[in-house]
């Protein structure tokens, strides 16, 4: 069969992003798909023209470049047995560059603990805890590639817990003053805050400008300060000539033999509704942990395990929101500009394992935190306490046990706008997890009051009947070294298929201490470097 | 496309009447602002402009439910001050402009150098069109509309929920929503369905707090009362505004 291009990619963001330079890169052709449309009317061109993102929180409410629960809703069980139910939860970027136009940009790695929490640790009942098939080392230097690629600022000796590394390439940017108070409670607490390793430009970076600290991030980065993939290894890519991007093109199926151990490409609606074909030697699905499971459902393919989409994790997201006496203003600052690692060390307990890697900021703007008031507290809270302007919180990204339980199926009943079943997720707390939970939320609360502030309130939305909104999807293609237990090899690709590979946070096997999206693009970028080159074993070469 | 605005500073009828006494009787008229418009109707306590999107009637309904749910006084102004119910009603006829006024353009306002891009909307793709268009004016029959079943649109939620109350203050007070005070709106938001009060309250945040371009946050009185900067983009903060924000 004739072949389109030598790989096609599936989704545009963190994994599929610097999969696509990877490939691109070394002279393969390659095509990227992405659903959503680009916000760059020049992504591909010498000079890169002002982006349509803007300090606008309506076009985000509108869901710009987002993922639209309207036109693809998501239904979510929350209890062992309980109903499905459609509501709007873990949305992220559905535009060129995904998730990395919208995120924080934090930037921690993961330790070696990470990856050998079984091993360390042993099993927790319930929980299909693993060890990952490879190591802090074989990570190190695709770690080391990607923070070049996307430019991460930091501070190499800042954190006492983690691995030992190379200088970042950017200092950190200018410290916020929510962080810096919290940061010196924190210290008077004897933890170890240090500046969060960021993708945010602290200084002039490959073409784009230093971050002004407009506080915007969460609504796309209008000047190119924050590494999305759009504007760095995407960019990169388009300019090596090599790099097809389908912008407004929905992918509705891998097509694979009647064996099922072989794809031959996919199917897909072009920007004008209709259906297209493309083929590729190789298929690299990067469309995140739900939407990529969802694909591979609906193509009946991939799933001789039984895992697809099963032991999907989000990290419990939980925080200590306090006021201040003087003033704040938090978001005079990117999203956050410290944290620190204290709690992603074990303290001995019987109860859990450990808690997870902190933020100490944080922000909201006045739409979106007005809408969530109570209207009868309204005035009160927008005007009256000038309360936007003094508030600060801390939060953890807690390390939530993986469960079979929890997954992505396709749901019965609901379609999305292009006709296809949307995604049902099942996510139910763990025991271990919500003992993470209490037993960390008093500290975070800790940590603020001994910063100042008083009237801390503890922030759980799933505990409070919400829907989890980490942003942190994780887990539904495992990788491992043995296919009944896992959808995914150490390199990415799927088991049941010699050439279809998966590049999102859904082949982590646990779900780590940390945020997750720089160890997803290191991920990408190994399993792209051993694709170019098997026998390399994924060493990465100049 | 420049935002419409609307023609008059002030929908409350006694702030036009400080202004322009025979507001009521006039064809054209000096709006609280000072400026000359078409004229508005006079509709129970308010004053609704040219060229809603709503009926005349319900613009004056939405008037009173935004009133009482964010109220105004002399150090901060309410929903009905920052234009919010424009912004909604523009939110409704957003597709009577092309390209339509769903996504403002980017990347700068122009408020702190660079060009006014956010004043140009943005061209929809084929997908935005479908789901604005849906959202908006409900499936109208159409199968393409009902990927998921049948939908309402907005337009005649806002219609139903704003008539219903309308029904419930003539029974309750003899009087329309229009009319009644802010009190007895509240009274009978307390006692209604809660599914269009959240509706309102939310665009009425949206309309206060959100980018004047939309509509409504009108002279940025919104940010205004909160002390808040807006859009900051391209200069941003200056390291000094970080760490000392109790300095301005």
């Amino acid at each position: 069969m004739a072949q389109d291009f030598d790989a096609i990619i599936v989704g545009s963001g963190a994994g599929g992003g610097v999969a696509a330079w990877v490939l691109a890169s070394k002279g393969w052709k390659v095509a990227l798909l992405e659903k959503g449309r680009s916000a760059y009317p020049s992504l591909g061109a010498p000079v890169l023209r002002q982006s349509l993102w803007g300090n606008d929180e309506l076009r985000r409410r509108r869901f710009f470049g987002f993922h639209d629960p309207f036109i693809e809703p998501r239904t979510i069980v929350q209890a062992a047995g309980g109903q499905a139910e459609q509501k709007e939860f873990q949305g992220l970027g559905v535009t060129v560059g995904g998730g990395t136009v919208f995120y924080d940009g934090d930037c921690p790695r993961v330790t070696q603990l990470d990856l050998r929490m079984l091993s360390t640790f042993g099993a927790v009942p319930g929980a299909s805890v693993v060890d990952w098939p490879i190591s802090y080392d074989d990570l190190a230097p695709h770690y080391d590639e990607v923070e070049r690629l996307i430019g991460v600022q930091g501070a190499a000796d800042a954190d006492p817990f983690a691995e030992k590394r190379n200088a970042y390439p950017m200092p950190p940017g200018r410290p916020a003053k929510v962080g810096t108070l919290l940061s010196k409670g924190a210290k008077s607490l004897g933890y170890h805050p240090h500046p969060m390793p960021m993708a945010n430009n602290s200084i002039a970076y490959r073409g784009r400008p230093a971050c002004v600290d407009c506080g915007f991030c969460a609504m796309g980065c209008p000047i190119d300060a924050k590494g999305s993939t759009a504007v760095t290894v995407i960019r990169d890519a388009l300019l090596t000539g090599n790099l097809t991007l389908f912008a407004e093109c929905c992918v509705t199926k891998v097509v694979a033999t009647p064996k099922g151990d072989h794809a031959t490409g996919v199917e897909y609606l072009d920007k004008d509704g209709k259906p297209a074909t493309l083929n590729a030697k190789h298929i690299i699905l990067a469309a995140n942990a739900i939407e990529t499971p969802r694909l591979l459902l609906a193509s009946e393919i991939g799933n001789s395990s039984g895992l697809v989409g099963k032991n999907l994790m989000f990290h419990m997201v939980f925080a200590a929101v306090g006021t201040f006496e003087e003033e704040i203003r938090s978001y005079r600052s990117r999203v956050v500009a410290h944290a620190l690692a204290d709690f992603t060390v074990p303290d001995g307990s019987a109860d859990y394992i450990r808690g997870g890697y902190v933020e100490l900021g944080g922000q909201i703007q006045p739409v979106e935190f007005g809408a969530t008031l109570p209207r009868q507290v309204h005035k009160t809270m927008m005007v009256d306490g000038k309360f936007r302007r003094k508030i600060g919180s801390v939060s953890m990204m807690g390390e939530d046990m993986p469960q079979e339980a929890n997954r992505v199926e396709l749901d019965p009943k609901v379609r999305d706008v292009y006709g296809r079943p949307v995604a049902r997720v099942t996510y139910v707390r763990h025991a271990h997890d919500q003992a993470v939970v209490d037993r960390y939320m008093p500290k975070l609360t800790a940590i603020a009051k001994a910063a100042g502030a008083t009237g801390v309130q503890e922030v759980d939305f799933v505990a409070q009947d919400g829907v989890p909104e980490s942003k942190h999807l994780l887990g539904t293609t495992r990788m491992g070294d043995d296919k009944a237990t896992s959808v995914t090899d150490k390199w990415g690709r799927m088991h049941d298929l010699d050439n279809v590979w998966v590049a999102d946070g859904g082949v982590y096997p646990t779900s780590t201490a940390f945020n997750p999206t720089l160890t997803q693009q290191a991920l990408a970028h190994r399993m792209a470097t051993y694709l170019l080159n098997p026998a390399g074993q994924g060493k990465v070469t100049p | 496309m420049l935002a419409a605005a609307p023609a008059l500073a002030s929908c409350r009828r006694d702030d036009a009447a400080k202004t322009a006494p025979d507001a009521s009787d006039a064809t054209t008229t000096a709006d609280a602002a000072g400026e000359i418009g078409p004229a508005p109707t006079p509709i129970g306590r308010w004053l609704v402009p040219q060229g809603t999107t709503l009926s005349k009637e319900r613009y004056a309904m939405l008037l009173s439910v935004m009133d009482a749910l964010i109220p105004g006084d002399a150090a901060s102004p309410g929903a009905v001050d920052t234009h919010a119910a424009w912004y909604l009603d523009q939110l409704l006829g957003a597709f009577k402009t092309d390209p339509p006024r769903i996504y403002a353009g980017g990347p700068f306002s122009g408020r702190h150098g660079g060009i006014d891009a956010f004043s140009t909307f943005q061209p929809l793709t084929r997908i935005e069109t479908l789901r604005w268009r849906t959202y908006l004016e409900g499936d109208m029959g159409l199968p393409e509309r009902q990927w998921n079943g049948p939908v309402k649109g907005l337009a005649q939620q806002y219609a139903d929920g704003l008539d219903a109350l309308n029904a419930a203050s003539l029974k309750d007070n003899g009087k329309g929503l229009a009319e009644i005070d802010a009190d007895a709106v509240g009274n009978l938001l307390d006692a209604g369905d809660d599914t269009l009060v959240q509706l309102v309250y939310t665009h009425a945040v949206e309309g206060t707090y959100g980018d004047p371009v939309y509509g409504g946050n009108f002279e940025q009185k919104g940010w205004k009362a909160i002390d808040y900067e807006g859009d900051r983009q391209p200069i941003g903060y200056t390291a000094r505004q970080m760490s000392n924000p109790e300095e301005g």
